[in-house]
C-alpha cells in the first residue's frame, strides 16, 4: 500500500522569521530521517526560493493584509518527496507567471540551463524583481516539471499553488 | 585598508576579507534582501581592486545560497575577475560536497557566464 506522510503543514502568514523556523524544523525532521544533505537542499530550495517570492510579491504590490496567506506542505511517499506551496497573486500577475511557467516546463536540462544562465547575467543588480530566476532555480534542482494552478478569486486575486517533486534515489 | 569580517548565521555567510588577497566566504547564503548582505562586501572589493595585492585568494566554500545571493556572488567574482585581467595573480577555488553536484553546478554557471576559471574542489561527502 502507498503511504504517504505529511512531514510539515503550515498554513498562514509568512514571514522570513518564519521560513527560518520551518527550514529548521524540516532540517530536523529530514537528518532524522536519514535523508542525503543534496535532497535536503533540493527541498529547502523549494521553500527558500517560493517563500521568498510571496513575500516580496507582497512587499511589491501592497496587497492587502490577509493575501500574505500562505500554505506549505511537504510529503514524503516512497522514493520522492512533494513540496507544494500556495499563495495569493494579484490576478494581473497569472498571465504573465502561467507563460513563465510554460516556458520553464518547455525545457529540456540544458536549455534550463542556458536560460538559468542568461537570465542571472542580464538581470541588473539594483532590480528587486528576481524575474522568475527562483522558479527557474526549482525546476532545475528538482529535474521534473512544474507542476502549478492558478485560479482567480475575484477581480484582483488569484490563487496559485505549486507542487514540485524531489526524488529521493532511495527507500 | 580595514579587514572585513562578517560572522556567519543560520541565513548569512562568514566573510572575512583581507587587503593581503585572503578572501573567504563560507556557509549559508539565503538572506531576503541580498543587498544588504553583499553592498559592503562589493564596496570592499572594487576598493581593493583598485590597488590590490599580488596575489589574491578566494575560497568559496558555500553549502547553499539562494537565487537573491547569486546575483551578488556573480559580482564579487566578475571584480576578483577584472583582477585577474589587470596581470595579478588570482586564484578563485569553489568547494562543494561530492555528493552535491547542485552546488559542483552552481560553480560551472559561474565560470561559463564570466568565462572564468576556478578551481573545483569537492569536499568528502559529510553523511
Amino acid at each position: 500500500m502507498e503511504t504517504e506522510n505529511i512531514l510539515l503543514l503550515y498554513k498562514g502568514q509568512v514571514s522570513n522569521e518564519l521560513l527560518r523556523s520551518l527550514l529548521k524544523t524540516t532540517e530536523q525532521k529530514l537528518e532524522q530521517m536519514g535523508e542525503k544533505v543534496v535532497i535536503r537542499k533540493k527541498i529547502f530550495n523549494v521553500m527558500v526560493e517560493s517563500i521568498q517570492n510571496l513575500i516580496k510579491h507582497v512587499e511589491e504590490h501592497e496587497l492587502n493584509a490577509n493575501s500574505n496567506n500562505a500554505i506549505l506542505a511537504i510529503c514524503h511517499s516512497p522514493g520522492y518527496y512533494l513540496v507544494a506551496t500556495g499563495n495569493f497573486i494579484p490576478t494581473q500577475d497569472a498571465q504573465d507567471l502561467s507563460n513563465k511557467l510554460d516556458r520553464i516546463n518547455g525545457m529540456n536540462r540544458d536549455e534550463l540551463r542556458e536560460y538559468y544562465q542568461s537570465v542571472l547575467e542580464n538581470e541588473s543588480l539594483s532590480a528587486k524583481g528576481g524575474a522568475g530566476l527562483g522558479l527557474i532555480d526549482i525546476a532545475r534542482k528538482s529535474g521534473e516539471k512544474v507542476n502549478y494552478s492558478l485560479k482567480p478569486i475575484n477581480d484582483t486575486l488569484s490563487f496559485f499553488t505549486l507542487t514540485i517533486k524531489v526524488n529521493s534515489h532511495r527507500d | 585598508m580595514e579587514k572585513f569580517y562578517l560572522t556567519g548565521t543560520d541565513i548569512s555567510p562568514e566573510i572575512s576579507l583581507e587587503q593581503n588577497g585572503n578572501l573567504i566566504l563560507k556557509g549559508t547564503s539565503i538572506p531576503e534582501n541580498s543587498e544588504e548582505v553583499y553592498r559592503p562586501v562589493l564596496a570592499w572589493l572594487r576598493n581593493y581592486a583598485s590597488h590590490p595585492s599580488p596575489i589574491t585568494t578566494l575560497e568559496v566554500q558555500l553549502d547553499y545560497f539562494n537565487t537573491s545571493s547569486s546575483k551578488f556572488l556573480l559580482e564579487i567574482l566578475r571584480i576578483i575577475k577584472q583582477i585577474q585581467d589587470s596581470n595579478k595573480t588570482v586564484s578563485i577555488k569553489w568547494y562543494y560536497y561530492s555528493d552535491d553536484p547542485d552546488m559542483m553546478e552552481s560553480g560551472q554557471d559561474f565560470m561559463d557566464i564570466l568565462e572564468l576559471n576556478m578551481e573545483m574542489i569537492a569536499i568528502p561527502e559529510d553523511n
